[in-house]
């Protein structure tokens, strides 16, 4: 298949849960090294979509392409091997290793050695876990979490846990890094550091497309391309941040709608 | 003297099994209730071979090996799927289910009445060395991307997929080694004991291979073979004092106490370096309540 200009494209996905609908005939396109915002209040299937990307739910209906090749029926493992890496709402950490381990144990997707030269130790395995090495610290340092590389994950600051789940995504070397909810429970300060961030990550790697969900407004609009405004799992609008601000439906669905 | 060896050899061939469920319940994070099974198939596929064929003990053995993890590898495919409680319930079913074959197929096996006559091999220096030789094995293992795979699994299912690692084959991966683990614990147990009976590989018998994890701490080599070496010994030394059925007490009791009082086992998820034992015979002398906080790390 020829390349597609999207990095990742939703066709008409539904998901169904008996008989409640979390998410219906949501269309997205999403341009290649686009920061691209999805909103919406609770329960409105924001998460439900990404999981829908992740392969954790495949939809009932639809389709989802990923550089123009569809990757419903895929497993969780093979889609990330694919180029799509997450973070997750409520985090999930490797809460007993260190926060060194936690990268590198992502970083781990871009080596090769087989168990026996694992056990063995060959000169691959010391070639690859050399350069892994060096571009774990590399990445920590990014983030300002080289200093924290020894304590235990599950024991940081929430702040910089949120942080960590963003290192390891990127450890993995995405193509399309989906950001769930990376502002929830941070200060008005802190949000706009993670908006440096995710303005950062889009700068430094150049291939990488990123998918925000957030209520946080403020970051939302800083950081992103285009957005896109989901209710009820049904989309109500699609566009740049200043047509959403000024949508009637939107403000309707976030404000609530006057007698 | 020659009986200390003895206890010697049974704690090393032992140590092997104890070793091979680490991976699996300790680091991997699945519990099993039935890897006695797989020492009876490794027991039984080497001890009927060498007896039947003119082959080497350590011929006998390896098939041992291999034959426990083509059954573990058999009966992964369907049960690795589950989740861990049922898991453990497979597991029991499968051991439990293993010991009644070899119990009824007696024309084969011998049934209850057990294989006597088999060609006997290993000794002391032997086992050790294969213990020593599976520690060394297993550590590379852990350091290397398959088993830091393993420990990914362990600690969270779902982030462990998310970054691209598939769960279902390093969960199995640690099966097949702990299944030829204890197959081959299995084997050397039959050559050295001379005899075999089925009755060797009951519930009891895994039960025991787990707890040890346990209480070694989960996610720690040095921790399982330090619990092994506290308690593979036991039953020789109870023997002495006619207390051998308070065994299975003093277990439960360990238990409760690590539960109580050190949820994470003895060693946690660390390992025990050389360091370690410096720093603890050092501060030894000095105060007694501060060297079990060395060792301990902040949970």
């Amino acid at each position: 298949m020829e390349n597609s200009a999207y990095a990742l494209e939703i066709r008409d996905a539904s998901k169904r849960f008996g008989g409640i609908v979390a998410t219906d005939h949501v269309s997205v396109k999403v341009k290649k090294r686009q920061v691209f915002g999805i909103i919406g209040p609770n329960g409105a299937g924001k998460t439900t979509l990404f999981n829908m990307i992740t392969g954790v739910y495949s939809p009932t209906e639809g389709d989802i392409l990923l550089d123009g090749c569809s990757i419903v029926g895929k497993l969780p493992y093979e889609i990330a091997c694919s180029g799509v890496a997450r973070t997750f709402q409520n985090i999930r950490l490797f809460g007993e290793l260190s926060v060194y381990e936690n990268v590198h144990i992502a970083y781990q997707k871009n080596m090769t050695y087989n168990l026996l030269e694992g056990i063995l130790k060959t000169k691959k395995y010391q070639e690859e876990e050399a350069e892994c090495a060096k571009r774990c610290k590399e990445a920590l340092e990014d983030m300002g979490l080289w200093e924290m590389r020894e304590h235990m994950a599950g024991n940081l600051p929430y702040g910089m846990q949120r942080r960590l789940e963003i290192v390891r995504a990127l450890a993995t070397s995405p193509k399309v890094l989906l950001l769930d909810e990376p502002a929830a429970g941070m200060n008005e300060e802190e949000s706009a550091d993670l908006a440096e961030i995710i303005k950062g990550i889009s700068k430094k790697y150049q291939d990488i497309t990123i998918l925000v969900i957030d209520h946080h407004m403020d970051v939302i609009m800083r950081v992103c391309d285009e957005i896109t405004v989901i209710n009820f799992g049904r989309q109500l609008a699609t566009g740049k941040p200043w047509e959403i601000q000024n949508n009637q439906e939107v403000i309707d669905a976030y404000l609530g709608v006057g007698d | 003297m020659e009986y200390w060896l003895g206890v010697a050899t049974l704690v090393g061939i032992y140590m092997i099994a104890v070793l091979g469920v680490s991976i699996l319940c300790g680091f991997t994070g699945m519990f099993s209730m039935g890897h006695a099974g797989f020492m009876a198939i490794g027991a039984y596929t080497s001890a009927l071979l060498t007896k039947i064929l003119p082959i080497p003990i350590f011929a006998g053995v390896l098939a041992g090996m291999l034959t426990a993890s083509l059954v573990g590898m058999i009966i992964s495919y369907p049960t690795l799927k589950l989740r861990d409680d049922y898991f453990i319930i497979v597991t029991l079913g499968i051991g439990e289910a293993i010991k009644l074959i070899i119990q009824n197929a007696t024309s084969i096996t011998g049934g209850a009445r057990g294989l006597a006559d088999i060609p006997k091999g290993p000794n002391v220096v032997h086992v050790w060395l294969l213990v020593v030789i599976t520690v060394i094995v297993l550590k590379s293992f852990i350091h290397s991307r398959h088993g830091r795979n393993c420990i990914a699994v362990r600690e969270e299912e779902l982030a462990a997929q998310s970054v691209g690692i598939n769960v279902f084959r390093y969960k199995m991966e640690a099966m097949v080694i702990s299944c030829a683990l204890c197959g081959l614990s299995g084997g050397l147990l039959g050559h050295y004991m001379h005899y075999l009976q089925p009755n060797m590989f009951t519930m009891v018998k895994s039960d025991e291979l787990v707890i040890m994890v346990i209480l070694g701490g989960r996610g720690s080599l040095t921790g399982s073979i330090l619990a092994g070496l506290l308690l593979l010994p036991l039953p020789e030394l109870l023997r002495f004092g006619g207390a051998e059925e308070w065994r299975m007490v003093l277990y439960g009791f360990l238990v409760v106490m690590v539960i109580l009082f050190r949820p994470s086992g003895i060693m946690g998820t660390r390992e025990l370096t050389l360091q370690d034992v410096k720093t603890f015979f050092r501060r030894l002398p000095r105060k007694s309540g501060k060297e079990a906080r060395s060792i301990d790390r902040k949970e």
